[in-house]
């Protein structure tokens, strides 16, 4: 690793995407991605990535009970990234993504993810770490009622994640 | 909104966070269901029979993804998921485990199972949710509710109005998170 530090952090990926539409997982959440990466340092010069996955999901039952949604959601991306020329470690391919969806009568569901902010350095100035928050959002569509549900998990370089 | 249920822990690599989502008031009922924090009468058992006042005969509801609910002439309640569950003439409500999960009571109050009173139905098949009132029209369409979400009653018998919005309520009201 180098002596200098990484400069400024960005994100120069996807800002948003759509999960699940109208009940049905949207193919190209699979394949958007967000970053937390130097902005001085070629892409291709970074190196050491780890991947880490991790699945959680969210089920509603109603009076009769029985579960009427059920959707199982899937975080991916690489961290550990670093380079030769300068200090720090950074976030790459960060997507969340649908699993698999079962809705049932009188419910439409449709769940979107979207960068909160910009990425940022959560280490020091000395031994930067990329991070960035990104909030999965759950819109519940039903005949009397709308229900919604909000998660912000935000993903660092150095592998850490928080989920509120 | 609050988080109803929280079903294991987060965890690094593989794990499964369930989590049973709050309620938000979008269309004037939201989670405020009429009268709900006064008990009214117990919804009772599947085998504690009462007064024969609900009619049972065949009817489909259909949503605006197409998807269908159904009840046969002897009360049995079908979904997607298959058959189970049932509506007994005494206004009780079983799912597919036996277990009674409310009652429409004589007076037109809908119960769930610890005796809460979640809605009301009148004679007429009219129910009143929170403040939304709902009630199928002559062309079976759900006049009331969220816009977004149209529901149709397929029925012959006109009667069964009242049945059928007391199984759209028990599908469409989540428990009460206040218990």
């Amino acid at each position: 690793m180098g002596d200098s530090a990484a400069d400024t952090i960005i994100n120069g990926l996807s800002k948003g995407w759509d999960i699940i539409k109208d009940n049905k997982p949207v193919s190209s959440a699979k394949t958007t991605f967000c970053q937390a990466v130097p902005a001085n340092i070629p892409f291709d010069k970074l190196y050491g990535w780890k991947p880490e996955s991790f699945q959680w999901g969210f089920t509603l039952e109603n009076l009769y009970g029985i579960t009427v949604v059920d959707v199982e959601l899937q975080l991916d991306c690489l961290w550990s990234g670093q380079a030769s020329s300068a200090r720090g470690l950074f976030l790459n391919n960060f997507n969340v993504w649908c699993r698999s969806v079962d809705v049932l009568f009188g419910n439409k569901v449709d769940v979107d993810a979207s960068v909160s902010g910009n990425a940022f350095n959560s280490g020091s100035k000395d031994a930067p770490v990329g991070a960035i928050p990104l909030i999965v959002s759950v819109q519940v569509s039903g005949v009397f009622q709308n229900k919604a549900k909000s998660w912000k998990i935000t993903c660092h370089g150095n592998g850490a994640r928080q989920f509120t | 909104m609050s988080i109803a249920r929280l079903e294991g822990g987060i965890v690094r690599n593989r794990h499964r966070l369930a989590v049973a989502i709050g309620v938000v008031a979008l269309f004037g009922c939201g989670s405020q269901p009429a009268s709900q924090s006064q008990p009214a009468a117990s919804a009772g058992t599947a085998t504690d029979k009462g007064e024969v006042h609900l009619t049972l005969a065949e009817f489909q509801l259909e949503d605006e993804q197409g998807k269908t609910l159904s009840m046969s002439a002897d009360g049995t309640i079908s979904s997607s998921h298959g058959a189970g569950g049932r509506i007994h003439e005494d206004g009780t409500v079983t799912s597919p485990d036996g277990a009674v999960r409310g009652r429409l009571l004589k007076s037109g109050s809908v119960v769930d199972a610890q005796g809460v009173e979640r809605a009301t139905i009148a004679e007429d098949g009219t129910a009143k949710v929170g403040n939304e009132n709902l009630r199928f029209g002559d062309d079976g369409k759900l006049v009331g509710g969220n816009p977004a979400q149209a529901v149709r009653l397929k029925a012959t018998d006109p009667k069964v109005r009242r049945t059928a919005m007391l199984l759209l309520v028990m599908m469409e009201l989540v428990p009460d998170q206040k218990q």
